[in-house]
């Protein structure tokens, strides 16, 4: 009996083997090859550049993967997915800091090659500063939405102007589908604009004036929000929470009498921008709480009639809705932040600017916790003037999850 | 094989609240009283795949109706498992021979109780599946079972047998914290087979069978400004990260089995009974509901099983060896795909497939149990040794995970019954250790290698000891008998191949107490 056991333990051993020599052929699980040849602009040679970053990032696992060190060609080894190839170049010449960004969508399910031609990002004296859109809900349950705001800075060593400046957001909702202002596999040289886009209308060109190290606060409403929200605070309620900004004094506001009279409220003391276009049905000037890109551009022409010429409008590629946005080229941003709604989720995490404005991007830990996003202090001036980070990056010069600060300028390097 | 013994205990507990269920003997009372017992050392069969071993079974009659208490506690357990989980189950379960055709069966309900679960919201899953759909948020789960069995044998003629079983399983789980998660499932088991006696010592049998499996698991939310992470697990602690307050998952599986028998007849006394056989399983995950549709991994298992028991009877005792067998060969596939947004609906393409998750895995077992019987063939002492080998050997490519570990384990028990009047008592004990022969693993840059991998390896590669008691007491009550017994142990971790694990020095203990009715 001993023996014929054992005689079937061998035979059923000898199929065991034979089934795994049989897996033994199937194709395992791989990574793949990404070349990415980086293509400087004509007369910038890659012996010029200080520091170089190609970053590759899985848009639907987030894996993300960095390579610094100074190359025309990188070669990653990835796991199969659609990923988004940054590649950022400076130059440091002593006196001044040269970006050179690119940015492509990739498709990695073989060896894959992708040649980004490198541009010069455009680096501005006007910037954002800080903006607040994570809100809060004072009774714990409904969102108070009106006590956002965006606060431009001078980041210069001369006086600049806001006259025809805009503040738009951009067109799509973090958590639906990725955007579709795709030319092939990059985001168009151009932006949608949806919601309100506001604007500093000038017929002089002169009349909004911003010294350096000076920046101007774009309240959602100027009201005092600290006192609004405590009258309807609720401490019994989990997650209750007063608003964080008094924005009274703001520098400006947008008054939305005109779209939502039965919720705007003006503060007659705070000058209103002007809104030149309205794609949204928002009650407020405001980002939602998932976030979305933001610009500050500079028209060359009066933004009230930009925003009339038909010229300047699109309707959305490969889509039905008929809806037609206001449309502005990248040439005109000055500064730009991709602000999505959390890391983890491929769709929340949409970016909607080229990497020449915005290599990276901004998102919070939790929405309706009062905190804001505001850029990192590089400098102190001899005569005590601030200077913001700005590479285009708002991963690298921007901080998360502080306390807002409208207004108030920072005195120490971050 | 401390799975196997999960498995086993839950098994128990969800139908078999019965074991030591008793019912009218061809006999006397006191095979009734042990009737799980008497059918073991006098159906060599018992067990068996081939539903014609219902027509072995030893008793003729019986009827009984079960109501048992689990209770399961402690900080020594599986990650993706609650350290506490108490639970009830009724069953009723009956056996009917006619002149020519024998029926077996019964329904059971079971519900369960459990805190602090997360990692895994499977049901009927095969265990051995590495894609799970999880979160790593802390639930209290409740979970509802209900089982139909049934089997039947009939006598073609004096020589030759069918038979047919079946075994229907359906169940709910369900947590109420955010991110909460419902799962639905169902697993179905048909197979017909035929015994043919070719000499008066020789039968030879076979069955083959499919085994239907469903289950869906729906993550939502209250909080729906809260986004909760979902882990698509791929094998080791991989992961597809997903995020938000809802997901979904639809698994199906369509396995089928084969199994040849061959039972001898040495002597009045001896007889052997051998069972090879061979199941292929496969589980296909598909996620996103009526949304989109993205493969969340395909499972494939292929096994082959061998078992043999050499009985020894005479009128005062019986021996019985068992030996067993099983190999498994698994592979999960993993899909590659690309999301594509059309019309503004988006929807997956799948790009590549490959295999990403394998496992090699055999257990070996042993098992010697010694009956003293009575004049009628009912046992008064059982004395029992158990061995067990289990080596498994995972890969996870195309990072080359790796966790590698072989264990061992041996126990004893023994178990007392005598009567006093009317009443019969049954005392015993069991005591156990589990070792580890080896271990080995890789999880350098998993992403989850502390908050998964390495807490489940430690529990794998982990040497416990366990020593559980139990007393029966059966007494007749007018034309029916009742038994109550209760259970209790507790399974101590002594060492681990993680040496810093918190499960060293931890311990889990269970109490099972239950009332059985027979007539």
């Amino acid at each position: 009996m001993v023996k014929k056991f054992f005689y079937s333990l061998l035979a059923v051993a000898t199929m065991g083997v034979t089934l795994t020599s049989c897996d033994n052929k199937e194709e395992l699980t791989q990574n793949y090859k990404l070349n990415v040849t980086v293509n400087l602009p004509e007369g910038v040679n890659l012996d010029d550049v200080n520091t170089a970053s190609v970053k590759v990032v899985n848009t639907q696992t987030g894996l993300e993967v960095e390579q610094t060190e100074k190359s025309a060609n990188y070669t990653f080894s990835l796991p199969g997915g659609t990923y988004t190839v940054t590649a950022s170049m400076r130059i440091n010449n002593g006196t001044a800091l040269t970006v050179f960004s690119g940015s492509k969508s990739a498709d990695v399910y073989a060896e894959t090659s992708v040649a980004l031609d490198l541009v010069q990002s455009q680096l501005s004296g006007l910037i954002f500063k800080e903006v607040y859109y994570n809100m809060v809900k004072p009774n714990g349950k409904t969102p108070y939405m009106r006590d956002q705001f965006f606060e431009i800075y001078n980041n210069s060593d001369e006086t600049l102007y806001l006259d025809n400046c805009i503040i738009g957001m951009l067109e799509g909702t973090q958590g639906v589908v990725p955007s579709a202002w795709m030319e092939g596999d990059e985001l168009m040289k151009e932006y949608a604009l949806g919601y309100y886009t506001v604007a500093f209308v000038s017929e002089s060109g002169k009349e909004y004036p911003l010294a350096p190290g000076k920046s101007v606060v774009v309240a959602s409403q100027a009201q005092n929000h600290i006192q609004l929200t405590t009258e309807m605070y609720d401490g019994s309620v989990a997650g209750a929470m007063v608003s964080p900004v008094d924005l009274s004094k703001a520098d400006y506001e947008v008054c939305l009498s005109d779209y939502k009279p039965a919720v705007a409220i003006d503060n007659t003391d705070v000058p209103n921008l002007t809104v030149i276009a309205a794609q949204g049905t928002q009650n407020y000037f405001m980002l939602p709480y998932t976030g979305n890109a933001i610009i500050l551009a500079k028209l060359p022409v009066n933004p009230v009639e930009y925003g009339k010429d038909p010229a300047n409008f699109k309707q959305k590629p490969n889509s039905t809705v008929t809806t037609s946005y206001l449309m502005i080229p990248q040439e005109y941003v000055l500064d730009g932040l991709n602000i999505v709604n959390n890391e983890d989720k491929a769709s929340q995490r949409v970016i909607r600017l080229r990497s020449e404005v915005d290599a990276g991007m901004l998102f919070m830990n939790a929405p309706y916790m009062g905190k804001s996003v505001r850029r990192k202090v590089k400098e102190i001036t001899k005569d005590g003037r601030a200077i913001f980070q700005d590479t285009n990056n708002s991963t690298e010069d921007f901080l998360r999850e502080q306390t807002p600060t409208p207004g108030i300028i920072p005195t120490v390097v971050d | 094989m401390r799975k196997q013994i999960s498995i086993a205990t839950c098994i128990a507990l969800s139908f078999g609240f019965s074991a030591f269920a008793g019912g009218k003997t061809d006999s006397n009372s006191i095979a009734r009283l042990q009737y799980n017992d008497y059918n073991y050392i006098h159906n060599i069969e018992q067990g068996s795949l081939n539903p014609t071993s219902t027509w072995q079974l030893a008793i003729s009659e019986l009827a009984s109706l079960n109501v048992g208490y689990q209770h399961r506690e402690g900080e020594f357990h599986r990650l993706d498992r609650s350290g506490f989980e108490n639970a009830y189950g009724v069953d009723v379960y009956g056996i009917k021979r006619l002149k020519r055709t024998v029926f077996e069966g019964g329904v059971g309900y079971y519900n369960e109780d459990s805190r602090a679960r997360c990692w895994n919201t499977t049901l009927y899953q095969n265990e051995l599946n590495p894609f799970v759909l999880a979160d790593a948020e802390p639930s209290n789960y409740n979970t509802e079972r209900f089982r139909v069995v049934g089997s039947m044998a009939y006598a073609i003629s004096p020589s030759l047998r069918f038979g047919v079983s079946t075994d229907y399983n359906v169940g709910t789980m369900s947590d109420e914290k955010d991110p909460r998660v419902e799962t639905k499932g169902m697993r179905f088991i048909l197979n017909p087979g035929v015994q043919w006696d070719v000499t008066s010592r020789l039968a030879l049998g076979a069955t083959g069978g499919v085994n239907a499996f469903s289950e869906s698991s729906r993550y939502t939310c209250v909080a729906t400004a809260v986004n909760f992470k979902f882990y698509l697990m791929s094998g080791l602690g991989t992961f597809f990260p997903e995020s938000g307050t809802s997901y979904q998952r639809d698994t199906q599986g369509v396995s089928w089995f084969a199994a040849a028998d061959a039972k001898y007849r040495l002597s009045n006394s001896a007889a052997d009974f051998l069972s090879i056989s061979y199941a292929h399983d496969v589980e296909s995950a598909m996620d996103g509901g009526s949304q989109y549709q993205f493969k969340g991994g395909e499972f494939n298992d292929n096994r082959i099983q061998i078992r043999n028991r050499f009985s020894y009877k005479t009128s005062s005792a019986a021996h019985n060896l068992e030996l067993g067998a099983s190999l498994h060969n698994v592979s999960g596939r993993w899909y590659e795909q690309k999301k594509v947004i059309e019309g503004g609906t988006m929807h997956y393409v799948v790009m590549a497939s490959s295999i990403k998750h394998k496992e090699a895995r055999t257990e070996l077992n042993a098992r010697y149990r010694y009956d003293l019987l009575d004049s009628y063939g009912a046992s008064t002492l059982t004395l029992g040794l158990d061995g067990g080998f289990l080596s498994s050997d995972t890969k996870n490519y195309p990072e080359m995970y790796l966790q590698k570990y072989s264990n061992f384990n041996v126990s004893g028990n023994a178990m007392k019954r005598f009567g006093v009047g009317n009443v019969r008592f049954g005392v015993g004990a069991d005591a156990g250790y589990i070792g580890n022969l080896s271990a080995s693993n890789n999880f350098s840059g998993l992403a989850l290698a502390q908050q998964y991998s390495l807490p489940m390896y430690a529990y794998f590669t982990s040497s416990s000891v366990t020593a559980n008691a139990k007393i029966e007491v059966s007494m007749p009550v007018g034309e029916t008998a009742i038994q109550i017994y209760a259970r209790g142990g507790a399974e101590q971790c002594l060492a681990s191949k993680v040496a810093d694990s918190p499960l060293i020095g931890k311990n889990i203990m269970n109490l099972q107490g239950g009332v059985t009715l027979y007539f």
